[in-house]
């Protein structure tokens, strides 16, 4: 009990720590390095709902991200309405091209849910190239700064963004607590140890794994329409590419696969890996960074499958019990 | 009696094999029949059809009347038929009260009323000892303990235990016995799964043989440990011990 | 008409590469269970030691073919020792993220070496065409559709005739079967995945005419040979080889008549449907 509350004193500590950053430094970089922390850290952990959880591998998040930021986007430009609803609307978009994906896909075993992934990943990509009028195509499409409102999420500072993108985090972290210990997160974890015995006591995977991807969606999407705002701008090569959903899938494996805490641990690890690399190879050797991905994936999964988060013995799932209480009762 | 499971012409074949070849057999109302057979007989790919855990070639599977031969395996245990794992297989990152949870839920619309009857099964199977233990972390005995409470939890009709008594010392095995007992005496009906031919023996009010996915011979267990063709395709006399 | 024609003989050309590359694929995948993210970018590293050796032995793509196919063989092999054999059993996101590893390693060291830019590599083939009446062929690509053709009928046959083979087909039906047989699965898994890599590689020497070396070609054959593996049904070597052809030629028309950036789409479009009507593959048993 005491260890619990220990835990949860550390999180406040930590939630107060990350708020009061922005009135120690005003250093944009630092911020905005921080906010892309954040924001991968929810992709991450929406990733970890069909990845993670369901044990169903996704390498097309990148679809359910660029339809959250390109549907905000263009009903914004287009039709000025606030992104506020825009991202809601995007996240619908979202899981729409979840339930297509994923219907015909988890009445099958096997990697097909990972290859369809990539292919509807490749379809949007080619999709949003292809249609220059509504996408503007390979060169993407711009929000105009209109001055700082808060109804269209634009602001002069990067430290309102900062609070806003912390917030969802914490969102998405409480109601990915919620999920965990609900029926369908007590469902998800049964699929994930043995599909064939979840089945047999009535658990209806197919329905499961769908619902955790509408979920898994719901939430890229709307994380894609904030990626929008922040970065103020999207394009296929840089929000539609498969190294996108690469990304988004690194960050809950390399930090921990179906853990909450996890992707926040992965995030700031790809993330800071990133900015070294960046700083110390500069942009000649372009390959570096993801050399190292690529790297710390194969060690990741050869040395400690159950990612970093493992290491840290203090912040685990918190519902396992300590292992003496296991030995003891067991006798 | 009536037949709460009526098999006919049953055909499962996986590449070349035919596992399970024109099986007809009925489980009546209430009885522990013993399904047996040497190695390879057949026996779990049985329990895998009438599950839905595999899906019938050809024949037909009636529970109560009804035809569930295309219906899945959840709908399945929705209607009554629950059933257990060869290599028990707990959900490992679960505490042993989630894994009977799982179970629970299919009857119970809240988290709070499938902790109660998780509880209650619990109770019932000897678990509540150790109901916050991880699963993964059981000695063999416990986990299949486990196993049939998760099952149990699903207020079967019919319980099908696939080799529950596999691994287990003798002081083991006699609780396990009991515990059948105990589930069958609710109204139950068990269809028991077992190379120890003991625990047949003692358990069950009829016998069924399968050998090379075929029905052998059927009856009182004492009268079929005596048949020849039995004898012959797999007791090598080891039958004659307990008969 | 004759537009039609002209297409469709560009694409079985093509299509030849891509049934190289996916028959490896699927052969992998059918004896191991294994999804080689990574087959893509052996062919680049099929097609990037051809550019070496080409560049420090001097000697043409032909006779180099005889080369780098068992360097690619040895290459496969050593990456199963490595690395494969560590996830076998073990749940396939593992299998499937371990290769994703690989291949971005792949991908990325080539840039970090070569830098991202095209190579290409000198040779007297690239132009040379062979004129049938109002046809063009170009030599280049009947050379590497024939010996594509002749690789997948003689690793049909080693499959189909030969003790390996059985061993593979064993290994591939259930590795505790063909231990019971007397077959080592390891050495089996092994094999299979050295083949599928060496076809991936001699797929990198074929086309290393027809298409410019850089670190990031592989990805043109990645997701095509999935599609084509799925079409043919995962596991089926036969089915990969029409599936490679067939695709060649949807690519080749739907870029002839809708539109070059749309002519991969066509392929996907393939791909989803297969897998909604029929998730064994266009040529496969029907039913799961």
């Amino acid at each position: 009990m005491l260890a619990r509350w220990g835990t949860r004193g550390l999180v406040v500590l930590l939630i107060a720590a990350l708020a009061a950053i922005p009135f120690v430094t005003d250093q944009q970089y630092l911020l905005n390095t921080i906010m892309m922390i954040f924001l991968f850290s929810a992709l991450g952990i929406a990733w970890n709902f069909i990845g993670g959880y369901a044990a169903q591998l996704s390498l097309g998040h990148a679809v359910f991200l660029s339809l959250g930021a390109y549907t905000t986007i263009i009903l914004y430009t287009r039709y000025h309405i606030s992104p506020i609803f825009g991202m809601f609307v995007g996240a619908a978009v979202a899981m729409v091209a979840a339930l297509i994906i994923g219907y015909p896909c988890f009445r099958l075993r096997g990697p097909y849910f990972t290859l369809s992934t990539i292919a509807f990943g490749e379809i949007l990509r080619i999709l949003l190239l292809h249609y220059v009028n509504f996408t503007g195509g390979a060169n993407g499409l711009l929000i105009p700064y209109k001055g700082q409102s808060a109804w269209n999420l634009q602001f002069d500072s990067k430290a309102a963004y900062y609070y806003i993108v912390l917030f969802m985090l914490i969102a998405v972290y409480m109601f990915g607590k919620l999920i965990t210990g609900s029926r369908i997160g007590m469902y998800l974890q049964a699929i994930r140890d043995d599909q064939d015995a979840a089945e047999s006591l009535g658990v209806k995977t197919h329905n499961v794994k769908l619902v955790a991807l509408l979920i898994s969606a719901g939430i890229t999407g709307i994380m894609g329409a904030m990626y929008a705002c922040v970065i103020g701008f999207v394009d296929p090569g840089s929000v539609g590419s498969i190294t996108m959903s690469i990304q988004i899938a690194l960050v809950a494996i390399v930090g921990g696969v179906g853990t909450l805490a996890g992707p926040i641990v992965g995030a700031a690890v790809v993330t800071g890996l990133t900015e070294a690399t960046n700083s110390f190879f500069g942009a000649a050797r372009t390959g570096t960074s993801m050399t190292l991905y690529g790297a710390l994936l194969m060690i990741i999964v050869l040395t400690r499958p159950a990612g970093l988060i493992s290491l840290v013995e203090l912040i685990k799932w918190p519902k396992k019990p300590a292992k003496a209480n296991v030995e003891v009762a067991s006798r | 009696m009536s037949a709460i499971l009526d098999i006919k012409g049953l055909n499962k074949s996986f590449g070349g094999i035919h596992a399970v070849k024109d099986l007809t057999m009925q489980v009546n109302e209430g009885e522990i029949l013993g399904l047996i057979g040497p190695n390879g007989s057949g026996k779990s790919t049985t329990v895998n059809l009438i599950s839905g855990t595999y899906s019938a070639d050809s024949g037909q599977i009636l529970l109560a009347g009804k035809d569930i031969t295309r219906i899945s395996a959840p709908d399945r245990a929705l209607m009554g038929v629950g059933r257990t794992f060869q290599a028990s297989r707990p959900f490992l990152d679960m505490s042993v009260l989630e894994n009977i949870m799982i179970g629970a839920l299919l009857h119970d619309s809240s988290m709070a009323k499938a902790r109660k009857s998780a509880e209650e099964v619990a109770e019932f199977t000897g678990l509540t000892r150790v109901r916050d233990s991880r699963s993964g972390s059981l000695p063999v005995e416990t986990r299949r303990r486990l196993d049939l409470a998760r099952a149990l939890a699903l207020k079967p009709k019919v319980l099908m235990l696939d080799e529950s008594m596999a691994g287990l010392n003798p002081s083991e095995m006699e609780a396990g016995v009991e515990l059948v007992k105990k589930i069958h005496a609710t109204g139950i009906t068990v269809v028991f799964i077992e190379h120890v031919m003991k625990a047949v023996v003692s358990l069950c009010t009829r016998v069924v043989v399968l050998n090379q996915g075929e029905l052998l011979a059927e009856g009182a267990p004492r009268d079929v440990l005596r048949n020849e063709k039995v004898v012959a395709a797999y007791l090598g006399g080891e039958g004659h011990k307990y008969a | 008409m004759l537009t039609v024609v002209q297409s469709i003989i560009n694409g079985l050309m093509i299509g030849g590469i891509y049934a190289l590359v996916a028959v490896g694929l699927t052969l992998i995948f059918g004896v191991m269970g294994i999804v080689n993210f990574a087959q893509g970018e052996f062919l680049m590293a099929g097609m990037f030691i051809t550019w070496l050796l080409n560049k420090w032995l001097h000697l043409g793509i032909y006779p180099l073919f005889f080369v780098v196919t068992p360097i690619m063989l040895l290459f496969g092999w050593g990456i199963f020792r490595t690395l494969i054999t560590r996830v076998i059993g073990k749940s396939d996101i593992y299998q499937i993220l371990l290769t994703l590893g690989l291949s971005i390693f792949l991908v990325n060291g080539a840039i970090m070496i070569w830098g991202p830019d095209y190579q290409s590599i000198p040779n007297t083939v690239k132009q040379a065409a062979w004129h049938l009446g109002p046809f063009m062929i170009p030599v280049a690509r009947v050379v590497a559709f024939l010996v594509a053709a002749a690789l997948v009928v003689v690793l049909e046959i080693i499959i189909n005739r030969t003790e390996m083979g059985r061993a593979m087909r064993a290994t591939a039906e259930s590795a505790e079967i063909a231990t019971l047989l007397g077959i080592n699965p390891r050495k089996t898994f092994a094999l299979a995945f050295a083949i599928g890599i060496a076809l991936a590689g001699a797929a990198g020497v074929l086309i290393s005419p027809l298409f410019y070396v850089y670190p990031q070609v592989g990805g043109l054959f990645n997701n095509t040979a999935f599609v084509v593996v799925v079409l043919g049904g995962m596991g089926d070597v036969t089915g990969a080889m029409f599936g490679g052809l067939l695709i060649g030629v949807v690519e080749a028309l739907s870029a002839t008549f809708i539109s070059l950036d749309l002519a991969q789409l066509g392929v996907y479009v393939i791909f989803i449907l297969v897998l909604f009507l029929r998730p064994n593959g266009l040529f496969g048993r029907s039913g799961s």
